[in-house]
């Protein structure tokens, strides 16, 4: 009986349990949208470093981190590779061989990146090969052919066919110079990729930096959709095994180690993403609050003589408290399902952007998508619900415990 | 629980079941101190059918809160049913009220949410009785006080007159040994006074309850079986209401 | 009538109470995060400028877009002298390429000529290390690597790197240099190429005679943008004038990125208050329906309810505003002193160019109360005239029968 005249105390003021239940559903369906829209270009973002980079998880040198340098290589890359692609969750592997050069034309020198890789499995895998605005991709068959980026190219003056000579140093040291053509050149709207990436074909920046016909500097390995990266690093590091991993001086790598900036900047957004979130639910709790206060104040009388008819002051509570359960579950349940169905939307169909970016947009030095696409999770959803809930009804303490003060003289006039 | 009763049939029995001695109450209404009762001893037995007549101001309401258990006095001890109420604590208190007393307010006091049925069977959801039973009971007692077919109307959908019949129906459901009643009949025409009158006194023959209720209507008063007096806070006259009326006391 | 009206807000002190609470929160929470939003964008465009890239650059025509060693300013002197007397902190610099070695392991560099007292003076940069010092005030052979350029070359503090270059005069620079600080991540180029050294190095290394191809100015905000960059064209008649967003195209467009979420942040932020506001007010109004009726019976016309509320709602609302704004206004200057350290949570973090400071700090003006404040007032009068109107319009009778 408790919940049916909960349920009923709550329509009979009808208009204002409606602009209750709005408040609360709009706030917690912002909360949950902004959320799902946040999360949802991280997971771009991630996925375009990944791919461009070195992979969900990275098999590399356990020294490389620290001072990358092309001598810390992984041997016997070949027999690595056909053990971590048995492994159900990995999507693809790619090899990649990084190290450091300067790229040189007639108009000036420039400090790059020189990253050597398999075209045919870049051209799948990495948005690098989608992105050329002029000449074209790596093929397997281009000796001594590089793509290199925008930025770089303005600087040196450079369009596809080009000359540029690439000087590094060796793995022992040694200075070396090569000669490479522009096959194409690519425009992500980083300043961190297009300024400073040369990629070339794996085997020529073998012969370059003088590694083994076996040797790469990084083997980065591609998640499964709907598999967790997060279990991906033991799970390799299962495949490769201990003796193995021992033995080549390995390091698995998730690509938050790989990538710490790209982690860290995901964190800091998260944090003020968080907070302006919290700060919406307070805001929206405060009026919460305030209806239940009033709901009681105007009610004395009422609660004045259930308690004259012998009802508990525990029991009078405990209809308040259920009338702000029931509140809650209806705004909770409103704003998960709206703020879910808009972010699904978001998510299946993307939301175009271009015309508010009209130069594109890049975050941490990747270029994002102008189109964004939204990913509710499940888990995040009940989350929010369940505390936006829980704090209802512990802020309905209050009006329930003045509830039970209510005096039974209150209710006898 | 408090003990039920195994008094029944109308009339007094000899036991007491309300007693009140040299009870006083006061509070503050603002600046000023008001002395709502001044040493009132009143003794009730069970079964008997009493009003209480008296001006505005006078303390009706007050003693009939004191003895209702939903005040406590200033000074003076109060019995109800056998139980010194100084001695129970808020709990034993809120039990009693809901096992041994009914109400019926002035203005009806139903609770707007529930229907006439539900707010009948408010108290018996309070002590627990399964809902089956204590639907049952409820209709039996709805058709008594002359409510088939209005069980499930809510308190706005019905007269005054009707709502004071549910809140009857409600103060009896639990099977009260006391009800006490301020101004049932205040807030209706004289005909619905009389048939509400006429369900109270039924009530009282049938179940051998306790009443107590005050009035202002003297053909209510003449239709009690003992006339209380108040005046400033005090009881002036006790006895039979025709003596009191034509002044013969 | 606004005497009346006090009255009447005091005649219910406890639905008054709360609902100059609920008012009065949300102009705090209002005030609090706009003064965090505009923090943060401030918080972005500060730690974009005051590392090193200033809020105007200087150059020599077309030094932007051909890095030449040649193409230096013509007259630096003077610009640095008038800047200096019109007390706009500056620094100026050089840059030339050259390579760096340590032992068998060797990298491009830009080496940085630098003042080092100018760069203190106007600039973060020699406190932006990640280990190790920034060059002491006299020439003694020291650089300061990139955060890359270190890990490229294996430098550490105390390393001793060579540094190969062509020199101004065509011959070939060489000389050995003792690491003495390594710079923390401030963005790909610097980490990657930067080898600072003090201006009299750089001329000796380079044969540069002086030369500075870069005046950097930063005010830290003490002079408006559009003002700062009239001001230094007006100083450096010759030269070309850039400002930060021009320079950092990136930043300037995450900025607008940041602005405009801000800004639909703030929407909701306003909608969530509003909506709470309002459904304060319908149920303060909406609860005195009967003494309308009494009012109406009296004779007085609807009105004048309508306008007797209007005026509670206005004196509610600006008293429960003040109290709001002043509550909101204390938080978000204690979270402009002490900010929120997101350090916790995220580490350091650098992202296009811009090292992040990891203690967001809030940025109130006054101008930021503006819009809350008078959104709470337009709410309250609407939100209580408009069930008062129709309450009103009832015949007496009716509304006293209400209850």
């Amino acid at each position: 009986m408790i919940a049916r005249m909960a349920w009923r105390n709550l329509w009979r003021r009808k208009r204002r349990t409606l602009i209750t239940v709005a408040s609360i559903s709009l706030g917690l369906a912002c909360v949950v949208f902004f959320l799902s829209l946040a999360e949802g270009v991280y997971a771009q973002l991630v996925d375009d470093a990944v791919r461009m980079l070195a992979g969900h998880v990275t098999v590399e040198h356990e020294s490389y981190r620290d001072a990358p340098a092309v001598d810390l290589v992984v041997a016997d890359a070949s027999s690595l590779r056909r053990r971590i692609e048995g492994v159900e969750a990995v999507a693809a592997t790619k090899l990649l061989i990084a190290g450091q050069g300067i790229a040189r034309s007639g108009r000036g020198a420039v400090g790059v990146s020189i990253v050597g890789v398999e075209p045919q499995v870049e051209a799948k895998t990495s948005p690098l090969a989608r992105k050329m605005i002029a000449g074209r991709y790596l093929e397997s068959g281009d000796e001594s052919l590089a793509v290199i980026g925008s930025a770089l190219a303005e600087r040196l003056g450079l369009t596809p066919g080009n000359k540029l000579v690439i000087a590094s140093n060796d793995r022992d040291g040694n200075l070396v110079e090569r000669l490479f053509r522009v096959s194409g050149i690519f425009k992500t709207g980083a300043e961190e990729i297009d300024g400073y990436l040369v990629e070339v074909r794996l085997a020529d920046s073998r012969g370059l930096f003088g590694l083994g016909a076996d040797d790469v500097t990084q083997l980065g390995v591609l998640v499964r959709p709907g598999y967790d990266p997060a279990r991906l690093r033991e799970q390799l590091a299962a495949a490769i095994g201990d003796a193995e991993i021992g033995r080549l001086n390995l390091a698995v790598r998730p690509w938050q180690e790989v990538i710490p900036e790209l982690a860290a900047f995901i964190r800091l957004d998260r944090v003020s993403d968080h907070t302006f979130q919290a700060l919406l639910v307070v805001l929206v709790l405060s009026t919460i609050l305030n209806t239940l206060v009033m709901a009681v104040l105007e009610r004395e009388r009422e609660l004045g003589v259930m308690l004259a008819l012998g009802t508990s002051r525990g029991r009078l509570a405990t209809l308040v408290l259920v009338e702000a359960a029931i509140l809650a579950a209806i705004g909770c349940t409103a704003g998960l399902a709206l703020g879910g169905a808009v972010s699904g939307l978001v998510q299946v169909y993307g939301w175009d952007l271009s015309s508010l970016y009209p130069n594109g947009m890049t975050l941490s030095g990747l270029a994002l998508s102008t189109t964004i696409h939204a990913r509710v999770s499940a888990h995040k959803l009940f989350v929010i619900g369940a505390l936006v809930f829980a704090a209802t009804v512990i802020l309905a303490l209050f009006p329930a415990f003045r509830a039970a003060r209510v005096s039974a003289l209150e209710g006898a006039r | 629980m408090i003990s039920q009763s195994s008094c029944r049939g109308a009339g007094g029995s000899g036991r007491v079941m309300l007693r009140l001695a040299s009870v006083t109450k006061e509070y503050r209404d603002g600046e000023v101190v008001v002395r709502a009762l001044r040493g009132v001893d009143l003794e009730i037995g069970a079964g008997e059918f009493v009003a209480m007549a008296g001006p505005s101001g006078s303390g009706k309401s007050t003693l009939l809160h004191i003895a209702g258990a939903l005040d406590r006095p200033t000074a003076g001890s109060v019995e109800v049913d056998g139980h010194d109420l100084a001695t129970l604590s808020e709990r034993e208190l809120a039990r009693l009220r809901r096992d041994r007393i009914g109400f019926v307010f002035q203005s009806y006091n139903l609770i707007p949410v529930l229907t006439a049925a539900e707010n009948a069977e408010y108290i018996l959801m309070l002590q627990g009785v399964a809902a089956a039973a204590r639907r049952q009971r409820v209709r039996e007692l709805l058709a008594e006080v002359g409510l088939t077919g209005l069980e499930d109307r809510y308190p706005r959908e019905l007269s005054g007159g009707q709502q004071q019949r549910v809140a009857i129906a409600r103060s009896l459901a639990s099977g009260p040994a006391l009800v006490l009643a301020d101004e049932p009949t205040a807030n209706v025409d004289t005909a619905t006074a009389d048939s509400l009158l006429d369900l109270m006194e039924r009530m009282h023959h049938q179940r051998g309850v306790t009443f107590l209720f005050s009035t202002h209507d003297p053909r209510v008063m003449r239709r009690s079986h003992r006339l209380l007096g108040l005046v400033d806070g005090r009881i002036e006259g006790d006895g039979a209401p025709a003596d009191l009326l034509d002044g013969r006391l | 009538m606004i005497r009346m009206g006090w009255r009447n807000l005091w005649r219910n002190r406890r639905r008054t109470a709360l609902t100059m609470t609920t008012v009065g929160f949300a102009t705090a929470i209002l005030v609090l995060t706009q003064a965090l939003m505009h923090g943060m964008v401030e918080g972005t465009a500060r730690n974009a400028t005051d590392t090193f890239v200033g809020e105007v650059q200087v150059h020599a025509p077309g030094w932007v877009t051909d890095r030449s060693f040649y193409n230096s300013l013509a007259a630096p002197r003077p610009v640095l002298a008038a800047l200096a007397e019109a007390g706009l902190p500056a620094a100026p610099r050089a840059y030339g390429f050259g390579l760096t070695a340590r032992a068998n392991k060797s990298a491009g560099a830009m080496f940085w000529g630098v003042d080092p007292a100018a760069e203190a003076g106007a600039f973060d940069l020699p406190a932006s290390l990640e280990r190790g010092s920034f060059l002491t005030a006299a020439a003694s052979r020291e650089v300061v690597l990139g955060r890359k350029l270190a890990r490229s070359l294996e430098a550490d503090v105390g390393s001793e790197v060579i540094a190969v270059v062509e020199a101004g005069d065509g011959s070939i620079g060489n000389e050995l240099f003792t690491v003495v600080g390594i710079l923390q991540g401030l963005g790909e180029t610097a980490d990657r190429s930067a080898a600072i050294l003090h201006s009299d190095d750089f001329n000796a290394l380079f044969v540069a005679g002086g030369r500075i191809h870069e005046i950097a100015v930063n005010t830290r905000g003490a002079v408006a943008p559009d003002r700062l960059e009239a001001r230094v064209v007006a100083l450096a008649r010759d030269a070309d004038v850039r400002t930060w967003r021009e320079l950092l195209p990136m930043v300037s467009d995450m900025l607008g990125v940041l602005d405009a979420s801000l800004w639909i942040f703030s929407s909701v932020f306003l909608l969530a208050a509003g909506l709470g506001v309002t459904n304060t007010m319908l149920m303060a109004v909406y609860e005195r329906t009967h003494e309308f009726g009494v009012l109406k019976a009296l004779g007085t016309p609807p009105l004048r309810i309508a306008a007797d509320v209007a005026v509670e709602a206005l004196l509610l609302a600006v008293v429960a505003t003040g109290i709001g704004a002043g509550a909101g206004t204390a938080g978000a200057l204690a979270l402009q002193r002490w900010g929120i350290d997101t350090a916790a949570w995220a580490g350091s973090t650098s992202l296009a160019g811009v090292a992040f400071d990891p203690i967001w700090r809030a940025s109130f003006s006054l101008g930021a109360l503006t819009t809350p404040v008078l959104t709470m007032w337009l709410v309250c009068v609407l939100a209580a005239v408009y069930p008062a109107a129709s309450v009103a319009r009832l015949r007496a009778v009716e509304a006293i029968g209400r209850t």
